[in-house]
């Protein structure tokens, strides 16, 4: 399965989902995406930008020593029924899931889902 | 039976359009030039039927809003029609608001009937222009959100604070040492709230939350509505339920 599948199958699994991008915190580029709907590359850079803020930012560093954590690895927002789930892989790699959803979801098992998913394409980069 | 030129001179007066009725003068006002602009996006978001929506300075200067179905439509007088996309259009229709406003905290609002919409797709919407304006939307509950977020965290976080911008810690709960060490570090995040939060919910004060953790272990919580971020930590085991309560307090789009 390409990665563009991937995220097409994750997306499907997901209900609720809008919008599944994969990318890489540290060079802050979307490498593959799956979407309901055309987004312009600035949208999906916008995304990727805010994962970085959310995940390796300086506010998101203290977050992370506040927990005592090395560093974040999920961080999820809702603003007017608007759920954001971004997902870093964990070790020292820049692998980042980002996952939008416009209706009510479990994100947490979204996440779980969108985790494994992101440990599949990590290992595969 | 009455004359045909009578009967054809009633037709054709009745043909003619109807006057603009116009409402009476009413005043807005606010404490704060923002919450006067959340007051207007307020009377956008409560016009259903076509409306001009005329909005005066205590210097007589006006701008008037096209407003229809809780959007604005058209701009009349501005720089030709509004763009298609919602959040571009609210991009105009914000700079042009805020132009108009300046620093006043009062303007008089009338209200006048419009024969039809203007014939636009989409126009802006009440949420996209507060996004744009960078203020709370209308019907952003605000206090009792604050209430209802504090009555789930004392019931399922380990401990919270709540702060009035900037770094004033205004209520702090739950266990002691744990709500100290969020006291500390609410102050050292101070600077970074703000980028943290308006990359997260898109906006600076935009109403929302923003969980953080480590897929697993306990979590930090940010929360912001109306005025106030409140901040608490959150074990791994509650977050799920505190989730469902919280997503339910800070409502729908």
């Amino acid at each position: 399965m390409t990665v563009t599948e991937t995220l097409d199958t994750l997306r499907r699994d997901l209900p609720g989902c809008t919008l599944v991008a994969y990318g890489d915190l540290d060079a802050r580029l979307v490498l593959a995406s799956s979407a309901a709907t055309h987004h312009p590359r600035e949208v999906l850079d916008a995304l990727c930008l805010a994962a970085d803020t959310c995940l390796c930012g300086p506010g998101a560093r203290m977050a992370a020593q506040a927990l005592g954590l090395p560093r974040l690895t999920r961080a999820t927002a809702l603003r007017q029924g608007r759920l954001s789930l971004f997902l870093r892989a964990e070790g020292e790699g820049g692998d980042a899931l980002f996952c939008v959803f416009d209706a009510p979801t479990d994100a947490g098992a979204a996440a779980a889902r969108a985790q494994a998913t992101l440990r599949d394409l990590a290992r595969l980069s | 039976m009455p004359p045909p030129d009578l009967v054809r001179a009633r037709l054709i007066r009745l043909r003619r359009p109807l006057p603009q009725a116009a409402g009476p003068l009413r005043r807005l006002t606010a404490d704060d030039p923002r919450n006067l602009l959340t007051a207007i996006l307020t009377e956008i978001d409560e016009t259903v039927l076509p409306r001009r929506l005329d909005l005066r300075r205590p210097d007589g200067a006006g701008l008037r809003l096209d407003v229809a179905g809780r959007r604005v439509l058209a701009l009349p007088g501005g720089d030709g029609p509004l763009p298609d996309a919602p959040e571009d259009a609210a991009r105009i229709v914000a700079r042009a608001l805020a132009a108009h406003l300046g620093t006043s905290r009062m303007l008089g609002l009338i209200v006048r009937r419009l024969e039809a919409a203007p014939e636009v797709a989409t126009g802006c919407g009440a949420a996209h222009l507060a996004i744009a304006l960078d203020v709370p939307a209308p019907g952003d509950p605000g206090q009792d959100t604050g209430a209802g977020l504090a009555r789930a965290l004392d019931a399922l976080a380990i401990a919270w604070v709540r702060l009035a911008l900037p770094g004033q810690i205004v209520a702090q709960r739950g266990a002691p040492e744990v709500a100290r060490e969020l006291a500390t570090v609410s102050m050292q995040m101070a600077e970074d709230l703000d980028p943290l939060l308006g990359a997260a919910l898109g906006g600076r004060r935009v109403a929302g939350w923003l969980h953080l953790d480590g897929a697993g272990t306990d979590g930090l919580l940010i929360a912001r509505s109306g005025d106030r971020v409140t901040l608490a930590r959150v074990g791994a085991r509650n977050w799920p339920e505190l989730q469902a309560r919280i997503t339910g307090l800070f409502g729908e789009s």
